[in-house]
């Protein structure tokens, strides 16, 4: 494998290398910062490099496996941190002024486990600012640059991660969802983007933006890479008050078998209205070469889809000015005018209000879980629209650009974006894939077997050499 | 997708807020001030829909060493 092969390999290809001695952590991770450092100046993918500690883990790596202390898949693989997790003694912004020189004591669950695993982490991802919008155009810090585009935005909050992933910086990389962060930037940058069920991984230490709404999960090149990490992150965490005690199953079982049988839906009507034209003949394509597959595929319209994207919204603008209360009258100037102006709007909502969206919130949830519960997993586009130039955005883009997926963190339901396609343009296109509570399984499994029938992924952005 | 003009949306913020607020706060608030309005509607909509449904969970008996979700910096 030449050193640009490497640097795009799966951690599922890797993994056994790195076990078998074949493959030198210590090697990747040069390989990986040499390549941060090459080509971050143009994406700001980062926010901060850690490779003096990531030199450090990797070379603590190598030797545990040399003496046959071999920890998993992750062990001795570079992954990246999106800059909301705690980081123990490195600094921790959430993309803002206002947390701008905090390090924090302690790593969030999501962090400790993958550290746990053996992972070497490279540093903190750039994102949209206190994960608060979906471009990663932040004020503060400069705007991440799409890998594909460089004139085009990344998606976002989680656009550092989906970046430098797709780029090939790191193999993997943690993310966060309220409303689109982790599926939107992988829709945006080619990569797999999967929030898992509300619930099954644990958001201590996770900066909140909306507490009833936000999602830890894996952004990866490939879906056997996503599972790796979805293995090592879910699981119970009395910390999180949300975190379920479920037992997790081996998301690897099953990944790559057949599809044939699989009752899967293709969400139409409110999922494709003003929809790129590109996007929607590259979904409806998807969803014929799931049936070639032998999956029945059939067409639906999932019910109070508006009312669930609206009530989203309005949750994640009632829970986010109320964690940032405080912060916002006594710092108002910490805060960029876009966001001060979310969060002044959000604590204009009633306690009416706020409750009578969570009472609409069941309604909708279980009309959802109906419509559902006959399929293995419904697909819909992840975004209907593609990356778009950071400095020409559509303004109805913002409204659109988390349209697809704030119903499924308003209802919790695990979703996974990979890639279906390109623009003419050379701009990547997702496919979300969205399954029933806690059967993560179901959705990687179609997912891996539409990326084995696909070769998507063998491509690479035009400025990675 | 047509915008809302300004005379719409300082409508809007009268109904929403039960008063005048300035062109700076309407040129700030534009697109979010349309979305808030909506959200209302629908609200107000859906009250004679809910039925005795009870809002998802907002609180249980916290389990022992639960915490918060990060310490604050």
């Amino acid at each position: 494998m030449t050193e640009p092969d490497l640097a795009f390999a799966g951690i599922a290809e890797l993994a056994p290398r790195i076990a078998a001695g074949e493959v030198s952590p210590l090697a990747l991770t040069e390989a990986a910062l040499a390549r941060i450092e090459a080509q971050d100046g143009a994406l700001n993918a980062f926010m901060t490099v850690t490779a003096d500690a990531a030199i450090e883990a990797a070379r603590a790596a190598e030797a545990e496996i040399a003496a046959g202390r071999h920890r998993g898949p992750l062990h001795g693989v570079p992954l990246a941190v999106k800059d909301l997790f705690a980081t123990k003694g490195v600094r921790t912004t959430g993309g803002s002024k206002l947390l701008g020189d905090w390090v924090p004591d302690h790593d969030a669950a999501a962090v400790e486990r993958l550290k746990r695993a053996g992972a070497v982490l490279l540093g903190k991802t750039a994102m949209h600012e206190l994960a608060y919008g979906t471009t990663s155009d932040n004020a503060h810090y400069g705007p991440v640059r799409n890998p594909w585009d460089a004139a085009c935005h990344p998606g976002g909050s989680s656009g550092g991660s989906a970046a430098a992933v797709a780029a090939g910086l790191a193999f993997g990389a943690l993310g966060s969802d309220t409303g689109c962060s982790i599926r939107q930037p992988a829709a945006c940058c080619g990569i797999v983007g999967l929030k898992p069920t509300f619930g099954r991984v644990s958001k201590f230490g996770a900066l909140p933006l909306s507490w009833s709404m936000d999602h830890v999960g894996p952004m990866t090149r490939g879906v056997a890479d996503a599972a790796i990490m979805l293995q090592v992150l879910a699981g119970p965490d009395p910390r999180d008050p949300n975190c379920v005690g479920r037992a997790v199953p081996d998301y690897g079982f099953g990944l790559n078998g057949g599809i044939e049988g699989k009752r899967i839906a293709l969400a139409r009507g409110f999922f494709f209205a003003d929809c790129d034209p590109e996007v929607a003949t590259a979904v409806a394509a998807a969803a014929q070469t799931l049936g070639g597959l032998g999956a029945v595929v059939e067409e639906v319209e999932l019910p109070e889809m508006e009312a669930a994207y609206l009530v989203g919204g309005m949750i994640i603008a009632c829970e986010a000015a109320a964690y940032h209360a405080k912060s916002l009258r006594e710092r108002p100037e910490a805060f960029s005018a876009e966001l001060r102006a979310s969060l002044e709007l959000g604590g204009f909502y009633s306690a009416v209000d706020y409750l009578q969206a969570q009472r609409a919130r069941r309604r909708i949830t279980e009309a959802v879980l109906g419509a559902v519960q006959p399929f293995d997993a419904v697909l819909t586009p992840t975004s209907p629209v593609p990356a778009t130039p950071i400095d020409d955005t559509p303004r109805h883009h913002g409204a659109l650009r988390h349209r697809n997926t704030i119903p499924f963190n308003l209802t919790g339901l695990p979703a996974v974006s990979i890639p279906c396609g390109f623009t003419e343009a050379g701009l990547p296109i997702g496919l979300q894939i969205v399954g029933k509570a806690f059967d993560e399984a179901a959705i990687l499994e179609i997912a891996r077997a539409y990326e084995r029938a696909t070769d998507w992924r063998a491509r690479r952005p035009a400025g990675a050499p | 997708m047509t915008e809302p003009s300004d005379s719409e949306l300082r409508r809007m913020a009268r109904k929403l807020f039960g008063r005048d607020i300035d062109a700076a706060r309407i040129a700030t608030f534009r697109t979010r001030l349309a979305h808030m309005a909506r959200v209302k509607a629908l609200l107000e909509d859906w009250e004679g829909r809910l039925g005795e449904r009870e809002p998802v969970t907002v609180y249980r008996v916290p389990a022992p060493g639960s915490g918060t979700r990060r310490q604050e910096p």
